[in-house]
């Protein structure tokens, strides 16, 4: 049934666009971005077991590499996006050293000081980033075989192939020896050390695997904005993205993506709060927490399941009579 | 000295900011053998097992198993080299499903490379071929066969007892070490408990258990160490220990037939 919802769900994804403005055109290019974002901390949070507030660095880095790599050496996005994921995958592994071996709220602190170290050279490191003003009129992908990125729908398809693509390779690592490895730490990692498990090693493999997605959300980020600064990818950003796994459930593939649909639209919706913003989503995570644990996903779960246990218990009623 | 020693403890020494928990013990357990380790409270055993098991280093002194020095090894690789351990309580993944738990030790072990890894050129939950034949075969041993679709964690506590001894024994290790197996049990689930280990040992592992139970250790054990004060006091068969001056001494106050 969820096989046969997804297909109809990316079905539409693909036919409805067209008939849109170029205004929500834009808006769904900015929810895959996030479910990009949403993706790489929920593969952290629910697979590695580690809370990330330095996550938005990671797609600084991208966002800004690949932008400089274009602006200033005239390199092609194509050649641009690549070099900028292997900077991000390098640096967090090199992250990953450091601080894996950290516990609980010390390797938190030391990914929060890692996301402002990062925001704080961008903004500070003038002759390179341009500072605080960040970078302006980054240009749409080269386009090829005749399709031209300018084009905000044809720019749409390519966060949506990225995105699709993401998510089926992720949906295999989960399941994966990788995944059920990372699912056994995330369990107990004294005992998944002591029946063979390289902490370290898998911990790291996760880790740069979520790093690598939060830097396809980062080289897209550029083109679609157009401008990127310092200031897009504060705390507040790696925030965003827990609160939309955490609204949408830890554990899932599903849950991020929901919650990054749930969150890029709703404070669409309600704009003109547009300053609440952070409080709104502090709100919706105590809610969420406090009568949601499992997010949507756990709540969609209990629904279809009450459903069929209705339908059994109908079905031996009928027996029964 | 036995005839054929599988694992040797030579000179081991932990200290831990000024307390010596663990000083000078040495002592070799025969292939084949179960070793007791037992003393009383704070004597030291859980150290040395904690030492001997990979969880941290020792500050002096040499672990070998065969021809492996076991010392600064992380656990994974002393787990890959044939030394295995339970956990007091008992630790599961209580997440999975009993033969899910069973797999992770096994998974573990197939390296099928980074890359293989990472893009899943394995599928995972349903193992195939010698893995899935060793899952059924150790979930056949421990009794948990009926179980096997069953969440971990919603297991009777005996159940998830057994499936921790389960996780150590999938990976067919050379030795297993107890740590306090038969610790909240009543008087029949030590017995059947120790029948376990029996069988264990009996199928060709060797057994090094540390335990507060004396009773138990001298009904299951051929051979015990008794720790005191982080020394080694004693040494033999359980009549001999039953015999021994020091290990009476040392039990001295509290009581011995317990």
């Amino acid at each position: 049934m969820s096989r046969i919802a997804a297909a109809l769900f990316v079905t539409g994804l693909i036919v409805v666009p067209p008939a849109l403005g170029s205004y929500q055109v834009y808006l769904l290019s900015l929810t895959l971005v996030w479910s990009l974002l949403a993706l790489s901390m929920g593969l952290l949070l629910g697979y590695v077991g580690q809370l990330n507030f330095g996550q938005a660095a990671f797609v600084a880095i991208a966002a800004y590499v690949s932008s400089l790599l274009r602006i200033d050496l005239g390199l092609s996005f194509w050649l641009a996006a690549p070099v900028a994921l292997v900077v991000v995958m390098v640096v967090a592994a090199f992250i990953g050293v450091i601080t894996l071996r950290l516990r609980g709220p010390f390797f938190v602190l030391v990914t929060l000081a890692f996301g402002e170290i990062v925001r704080i050279v961008i903004s500070n490191w003038q002759d390179v980033t341009r500072g605080p003003i960040g970078l302006r009129g980054i240009a749409p992908p080269e386009g090829f075989l005749g399709i031209d990125f300018g084009n905000k729908l044809a720019f749409y398809y390519l966060a949506l192939a990225v995105t699709l693509v993401c998510t089926l390779a992720l949906a295999r690592v989960v399941r994966s020896r990788t995944g059920r490895l990372l699912v056994a730490l995330r369990e107990d990692e004294l005992l998944a050390a002591f029946v063979g498990i390289g902490v370290m090693r898998q911990k790291m493999v996760g880790l740069c695997i979520s790093a690598l997605v939060a830097g396809l959300g980062g080289v897209l980020i550029g083109p679609l904005l157009t401008v990127i600064s310092p200031g897009q990818f504060s705390i507040f950003t790696s925030v965003d993205m827990v609160v939309m796994v955490i609204v949408g459930g830890v554990g899932t593939l599903a849950g991020p993506l929901i919650g990054a649909v749930f969150l890029t639209y709703v404070p669409e919706v309600v704009r003109f709060a547009n300053e609440y913003r952070p409080v709104m989503m502090g709100f919706l995570l105590i809610m969420v927490t406090m009568f949601l644990p499992g997010g949507l996903m756990g709540l969609m779960r209990r629904l279809t399941h009450a459903g069929s246990g209705a339908a059994l218990a109908r079905k031996a009623a009928a027996r029964a009579g | 000295m036995p005839a054929d020693p599988l694992l040797v403890v030579e000179m081991l020494t932990k200290r831990f900011d000024g307390l010596t928990a663990v000083d000078d013990v040495s002592f070799v357990v025969g292939r084949g053998d179960i070793l007791g380790l037992i003393g009383p409270n704070g004597a030291g055993k859980t150290t040395t097992f904690n030492l001997v098991s990979g969880r941290f280093p020792p500050s002096a002194g040499r672990i070998r198993l065969a021809s492996h020095d076991l010392v600064g090894l992380r656990p994974d690789r002393i787990v890959a080299l044939g030394l295995a351990r339970t956990f007091q309580g008992t630790r599961i993944f209580p997440g999975l499903s009993v033969e899910e738990n069973l797999c992770i030790p096994l998974l573990a072990r197939d390296r099928s490379g980074f890359l293989g890894g990472i893009l899943g050129l394995q599928r995972a939950r349903h193992m195939k071929g010698e893995a899935a034949r060793r899952v059924a075969e150790v979930l056949e041993f421990i009794g948990l066969s009926a179980l096997r679709e069953s969440i971990a964690g919603t297991l009777a506590y005996a159940h998830q007892s057994l499936l921790g001894i389960g996780l150590a024994l999938v990976r067919s290790p050379q030795m297993l070490l107890f740590d306090e197996p038969f610790a909240g049990m009543n008087p029949a689930e030590t017995r059947a408990a120790a029948v376990l280990v029996r069988r264990i040992r009996d199928t060709g592992v060797t057994v090094l258990l540390v335990e507060h139970d004396v009773a138990a250790v001298m009904e299951t054990c051929d051979r015990i160490v008794v720790l005191d004060h982080g020394r080694k006091i004693a040494e033999g068969t359980p009549a001999e220990i039953r015999r021994d001056p020091a290990v009476i001494e040392a039990y001295l106050g509290t009581d011995v037939d317990a």
